[in-house]
Parts: structure tokens; sequence; C-alpha cells
């Protein structure tokens, strides 16, 4: 992963984009940024050192969280704290979200070159890593910054006409 | 109910990814590479671990039991403590003949986390401007038009 300050200035520049180009309600952008963060609700799992092991005889993975089912089913539960008028939009929006973590994550330096397979459970594709940058890597803030900016900026434009 | 559900299946995934990928290339298993090391001289290996000495000028990478001196990267290039990617071919006597690897030193990576937190604390306030609690349904309902 970069960041999650890089993960949601990107969301951002890409969910302005898309209510704006959908007509959606503004209600949905920060559902859509909340959906770019939650893949990385494992990272718990990391801080605790508990993210893969065994118990009871049962071999675990919480990575599994970080992967386009975990994002479903995350999403669906936090489309179920919604109202239900809601919760069919909000899932849809949440899961776009978690989605545009994923991508962003292909591009993470890997050194064996190819990505943790991010279509589980539909594939155990392994896809090729862009090995773009690092999770440490701080030069990806300035870079989604200026795409949010002008995203900001197109959103007030846009409101004001 | 539906929540119930949805707790079941993200548990049952947790454990489909666990039996499908636990000890695979992808997410190795150290531990047991460690335990019957000859056995996997001259696989290759992804192993993610920290520095935890240099030893004749050859940097010492530890993950779960499992010490390999790694003949990149230099010693001079890393601090003991750094956490490391090292991707390469096990040689016998516990070596690692690096193909790739990638360093982060500790500050790198607390500083990487400083910033999430502000991400996170970005999305939080961003979304309690749109929605709020309805108290009356334990819900998140929108603020538009209020």
């Amino acid at each position: 992963m970069p960041d999650l300050l890089t993960h949601v200035l990107i969301a951002y520049a890409v969910g302005v984009t898309a209510v704006w180009w959908t007509d959606s309600p503004d209600r949905y952008l920060p559902v859509f940024l909340v959906g770019a963060v939650a893949p990385d609700a494992m990272k718990a799992t990391v801080l605790l050192d508990v993210t893969v092991g065994t118990a009871a005889g049962v071999a675990y993975s919480f990575w599994a969280l970080h992967t386009l089912g975990g994002v479903v089913v995350l999403s669906g539960i936090g489309a179920m704290t919604l109202v239900p008028e809601e919760r069919r939009s909000g899932f849809g929006v949440l899961v776009c979200g978690g989605v545009s973590h994923l991508v962003l994550d292909l591009f993470v330096v890997r050194a064996d070159g190819v990505a943790p397979p991010y279509l589980f459970p539909v594939t155990g594709w392994l896809p090729p890593a862009a090995n773009l940058y690092t999770s440490t890597d701080l030069w990806t803030i300035p870079a989604a910054l200026s795409l949010a900016l002008a995203a900001w900026v197109m959103r007030r434009r846009y409101a004001a006409e | 109910m539906i929540l119930a559900g949805l707790c079941l299946v993200l548990g049952a995934l947790i454990v489909g990814f666990g039996g499908q990928f636990n000890g695979t290339d992808t997410y190795p298993d150290a531990g047991s590479i460690d335990a019957d090391y000859d056995a996997h001289v001259g696989e290759t290996l992804h192993v993610w671990g920290a520095v935890t000495a240099t030893e004749d000028g050859r940097v010492v990478v530890t993950a779960d039991t499992l010490s390999l001196r790694v003949t990149e990267p230099e010693a001079a290039a890393v601090s003991v403590g750094d956490q490391i990617q090292v991707y390469g071919r096990l040689a016998p006597g516990r070596r690692l003949v690096t193909t790739a690897y990638d360093v982060q030193s500790p500050d790198a990576i607390r500083n990487m986390y400083l910033v999430s937190i502000a991400g996170i604390a970005l999305v939080g306030g961003a979304f309690l401007r749109q929605w709020r609690v309805d108290t009356d349904r334990w819900a998140f309902v929108p603020r538009e038009g209020e």
C-alpha cells in the first residue's frame, strides 16, 4: 500500500470526478473515501502481529480483507450501518472505493515482482506489480494532493455554475 | 441477521485465504523453512523481515525463526532494525542470493503511520459532515436538507 493519506487524496480526486460524471449526490463522496481506506482495516492485525497464523489447527490470514472478496463483505457490513434506504447505493459506492484501494496497491514495490491475489476468492491469480512506490515513499502525497486540489477546484467551479 | 451472515462470510474468507495461501510462495512460512532448511535449498523465496545483524560485512535478515545472510544489500546500506523485503534463491548455510530487495527504516514507517492517521481523520471528518447518527434507528442518515 501507499500510505492512507495518498489513498484518500487519490480517492477524493476519483470520487469527485465520479460524482460529477454520474450526477450523484455529494453525500456519496465521503462514502467512497471510507471504502477507499477499508481494506487497510487488516493493518490493525499487522500492528498486533496476528495477520497470518493457525488457530485450533485451522490456518487463517487477515490478508483476506485486502482482496476483492474482503472489499465486498466489508462494504456489506459498512452499508448495514446506513439507514435502509441508503444501503443499496452505499454498498455500491463502498465497493468502488475499496477497488480503488486495491488498484493503487498494484503499484507498490514487490521484490518478487508480483502483487498478492487481490481477486480472491474469484481467482488466486497473482497480478504483476508495477513497482512504482513503497508505503513509505512520501513523494506520493504531493503528487496525490495536486490531483485532489485539481478535483476540488473543478468541483467548486461546477457547483458555482 | 444479515450482519451476522456477513460476519460469517468474512470469517470464511479469512480461513479460506489462510488455507489457500499460507506457506505458499506468496506468503511463505519462514518458521517451517527454518525447521527443515536443507530441503528448501535452491528454492526462490520472497521474505519480509527485519535486519537483525551484520556479520562479516553481510546483512542478516530475520523473519520468524529464519535468519539468512543475504548477498545484497551491503551492510553499509542498512541499519539493524530496518524492515526489509528480499527476493532471491536459498543457498546452503542459511544464505540467500539476492535478486531484488527493498528497505524501509523504522523512522520512515513511523512517518507512514502518522500520515495514514491524518488520512483516516480526513475521511472521518468528511463523512460526518455529510452524515449523522440517527439515534432512533441507530444508523447513519444523510444531513442533506437539514
